[in-house]
């Protein structure tokens, strides 16, 4: 057992005064009125758990589990307590206690390598094929808009302004800094157009280097195997060491890699290796925005945004991509934009009832803004959002990197 | 002990969605936002979602003729343990009776349920031109009825009051499961006892409010905040005294002293010269800018008379809201300084104030305790919080001596226990020194005749 692990877990959870303040920001509260499910009482639970004055049992570590990490809980909370933290250090505490179980243990290995995520990558293209994809998990494979079709849809020519010309070239700038592109796992297996659309957006701003990226870790710490995240982060940090620059379209992969510089900050082999990959790490609209890029053309449609948790309250990216937005198409802002979707990680799977009401106080904010596309930046709201919108007959859901 | 029958039976009564008794479930409604320990946990055998007074009357008619417990329950974040479950029985959940019923423009009322958010309310009200103007700390997340139960006040209590003054009728079921109306909607009304008064304060012990009408007032079209900064806390108190006699009557002038300013300063990285030793936060508000203006004129001339080392309106909106947000967030602020924070809730008449504050200082010094102090200046509501880490030996003791002598400290000016967490369980050993034999005598009688079974809230406020 990590007695370290026990004791920052420990002062983490003692933190909380109990005060309440999360019940009114966390989404499973919302739908479920149960006081489990909010930060006060998983904090609750764990600091019982951790003296010893609770039996740690299946409904225990199911509370535990029960967290959608979304972290509305941690920007709200007066005394700060990193209750995402906290449940992601418990599943660890969980798993050296009691094993992981198989299921876990399965998504774990499945995420770890290169080549069998490429292995799985084909079946599912084979799954399309065969229809054999119906026996995987209900909404696992979401219906993909690429780009193409997007324009197709949307930009007749009575529905578009002229692109802005000439502001960009392809060409590599000698002494312009390095950019590589992030692939992160589910962008690669569920959204491979999106994906080259990415790229696609980001070779118009220069040169963007593809590599055979490991995946992020995100999977392996969520699930408690805090061990084979650390594996994966040195693999990156090496892959990555001579770029300027790190680009991910997912907002999980993104939060992950700048989480890095946290992760090893104990390490002193890693501490600073880490720190500078971090420093590297942007997401794909923080970066465009950066850069000044502007959105080939302003389509005449409604588009409204979803904040992927990881990358508004991880990241703190919030105006970037609605300023790329605003010049794609007519923006609305939607009602509690940044709430979860309930779409995070497994969760979804997991626990399908509950991700589906908060998903319905989704669909109706979207719904209200009369958007014709929901624009994300995050390949697990996808999938979860893509659900929503009674299946893309009132708006379709898409990566930004398909609309600007 | 509610036997698996019981369990049923209440089930059918109220609907078996609204009943839940997992033992993890009944753990996470064992607790509230009081510094009382989650160990050894007194859980609820129970947790039942109050859906109408329907419901409630049925309910309360099985647990009266069964002696069940109840304990009403809003959001948890009372700070006196009034909504421990210490007997078992039942918790009483409100998150499904949160509707806000009727708006009545003409009377300046409004009509709701108890599972209502604080600011939810305030919000529905402030965007139709109407103020309800109590605002505790916890009003985001805190819900109506709780307020009721505890009377609670806030930073504007100094010109606005507490919850009791804006309470004009309740509904309320009693123990036997029979409903009583009180007050109404006419501003005068001597026919009787004052029931809703007696209603609001006392903490679920008598029964449970199912509907409550609220007055208000039209909202305030102009507000200004300053930050005050003293380098003694006697010129601090000074300057809330001369503000008042000046004729500025500030809708909130909130203090803290030292201890809690580098709280502050350290949750949000901010850099306070240390030779600050006080901080006040007012707020005025008026009905126009022209008016505003003249009062913050006199106020900052009030506050320079005093010494103030630093005078500072917010510029806009934004700031003034982060003022606040800092203000309302002091007391977890101060509890992350040590692993416990015991934080009291002492009233004294405003004018004892400096008084008050030297001996909490003296009571710090004696038991070589951190005490941080803040507070309602404006009203003489204070609440000093005792920082220390009670796994270490004798410090529960030292931390009880220190206690009783606040309690002493504020009833020797004057004052009082609780300005607006109530009793609950944290402050109940005390109440006889606070009201007297006979005082707690009649609310002995009181709760008799209500509830003579004893199953409302039991064991809170007095034993």
């Amino acid at each position: 057992m990590d007695s370290k692990l026990k004791s920052d877990l420990k002062s983490l959870v003692a933190q909380c005064d109990r005060c309440g303040a999360c019940l009114t920001v966390c989404p499973l509260y919302a739908v479920t009125a149960r006081e489990k499910a909010a930060a006060r009482g998983k904090n609750a639970i764990l600091r019982v758990l951790l003296d010893g004055d609770l039996e740690l049992d299946a409904g225990a570590a199911g509370a535990l589990n029960y967290c959608l990490l979304c972290k509305a809980c941690v920007v709200n909370c007066p005394c700060k307590v990193r209750t995402d933290a906290a449940m992601i250090m418990a599943r660890e505490y969980l798993r050296q206690k009691t094993g992981i179980s198989l299921v876990n243990r399965a998504i774990g290995g499945f995420m770890k390598s290169p080549s069998l995520i490429g292995f799985a990558s084909l079946a599912l293209k084979l799954g399309r094929l065969t229809g054999i994809a119906a026996v995987l998990p209900e909404g696992l494979i979401p219906e993909e808009f690429s780009r193409k079709e997007y324009q197709r849809m949307f930009s007749g020519p009575a529905g578009t302004t002229p692109a802005a010309k000439g502001a960009k070239t392809a060409a590599a700038v000698p002494g312009r800094p390095r950019v590589a592109y992030y692939q992160g796992c589910a962008m690669k297996l569920f959204f491979p157009k999106a994906s080259a659309d990415s790229v696609r957006v980001l070779s118009k701003a220069g040169r963007i280097d593809l590599l055979d990226n490991f995946c992020c870790g995100r999977p392996h710490q969520v699930h408690g195997m805090g061990g084979d995240a650390l594996e994966l982060a040195e693999k990156n940090i090496k892959l990555f060491e001579t770029y300027d620059i790190v680009v991910t379209d997912c907002a999980s992969c993104g939060s992950a890699l700048k989480e890095y510089a946290a992760l090893f900050s104990e390490n002193s082999e890693w501490r600073i290796p880490a720190a500078v990959f971090s420093k590297k790490v942007r997401g794909f609209s923080e970066y465009l925005h950066q850069i000044g890029y502007e959105p080939e053309r302003q389509a005449a449609i409604t588009i409204s945004y979803h904040d992927p948790c990881h990358l508004v309250r991880s990241q703190s990216v919030k105006s970037q991509p609605r300023a790329l937005l605003e010049k794609a198409g007519h923006f609305v802002e939607a009602a509690r934009a940044d709430m979860c979707c309930g779409g995070t990680g497994t969760f979804h799977l997991d626990f399908p009832e509950e991700s589906g009401k908060i998903l319905a106080a989704k669909d109706a904010a979207f719904r209200q803004t009369g958007a014709d596309v929901i624009v994300t930046e995050c390949p697990a709201c996808l999938i979860q959002l893509a659900k929503a919108g009674a299946g893309g007959a009132c708006y379709k859901v898409m990566h930004i990197s398909q609309v600007i | 002990m509610l036997t698996p029958a019981m369990k049923r039976e209440i089930g059918e009564i109220c609907g078996v969605e609204n009943v839940i008794d997992s033992n993890l479930d009944m753990f996470t409604y064992s607790y509230d936002a009081s510094p009382l320990p989650l160990m050894p946990a007194r859980n609820p055998d129970l947790a039942v979602y109050a859906t109408s007074t329907e419901q409630l009357c049925h309910l309360m008619a099985y647990a009266n003729q069964h002696r069940v417990p109840v304990v009403p329950r809003g959001s948890g974040s009372g700070r006196s343990g009034g909504s421990m479950p210490i007997a078992g029985g039942i918790a009483l959940c409100f998150e499904k009776m949160n509707r806000i019923l009727e708006l009545d423009e003409q009377n300046c009322m409004v009509t709701v349920e108890p599972g209502v958010r604080t600011f939810d309310l305030y919000s529905y009200c402030a965007a139709r031109g109407l103020f309800y103007p109590p605002d505790p700390a916890s009003w985001k997340f805190c819900t109506i009825g709780g307020n009721i139960a505890e009377n609670a006040g806030g930073p504007k209590a100094v010109k606005y009051g507490v919850t009791r003054d804006y309470v004009m009728g309740l509904t309320v079921v009693l123990p036997g499961g029979q409903v009583l109306e009180t007050g109404g909607k006419a501003i005068k009304n001597v026919t009787g006892y004052d029931l809703t008064r007696l209603f609001v304060g006392s903490e679920g012990t008598l029964g449970i409010v199912t509907r409550a009408i609220l007055r208000l007032l039209p909202l305030p079209r102009a507000q200004k905040t300053a930050q005050v900064m003293f380098t003694t806390m006697d010129a601090a108190c000074e300057c809330v005294r001369k503000t008042i006699r000046s004729g500025i009557i500030p809708a909130a002038a909130e203090i803290m002293d030292k201890v809690s300013i580098q709280a502050v300063a350290r949750l949000h990285q901010l850099n306070i010269d240390a030779a600050i030793e006080a901080c006040i936060i007012y707020e005025l508000d008026g009905e126009d800018e022209h008016s505003l203006t003249s009062q913050a004129e006199g106020l900052r001339k009030v506050c320079q008379e005093c010494g103030a080392a630093e005078f500072r309106l917010a510029r806009d909106q934004q700031e003034a809201e982060d003022l606040w947000s800092i203000r309302r967030a002091l007391g977890p602020a101060v509890a992350t300084l040590a692993p416990n924070r015991i934080g009291e809730d002492i009233s004294v008449p405003r004018s004892a104030f400096p008084e008050v504050v030297k001996r909490l200082q003296q009571i710090s010094r004696k038991y070589g305790l951190t005490i941080a102090i803040y507070g309602h200046a404006g009203d003489g509501n204070l609440h000093p919080s005792i920082l220390t880490d009670l796994s270490l030996p004798g410090a529960r003791e030292k931390v009880d001596q220190a206690v009783a002598e606040v309690f002493q400290a504020a009833l020797d000016l004057g004052g009082t226990l609780s300005g607006e967490h109530g009793i609950g369980l944290t402050k109940k050993d005390y109440i006889v020194q606070a009201l007297g034999e006979v005082g707690v005598a009649t609310l002995r009688s009181i709760k008799a005749a209500i509830d003579p079974n004893g199953i409302m809230n039991p064991g809170k406020i007095f034993s």
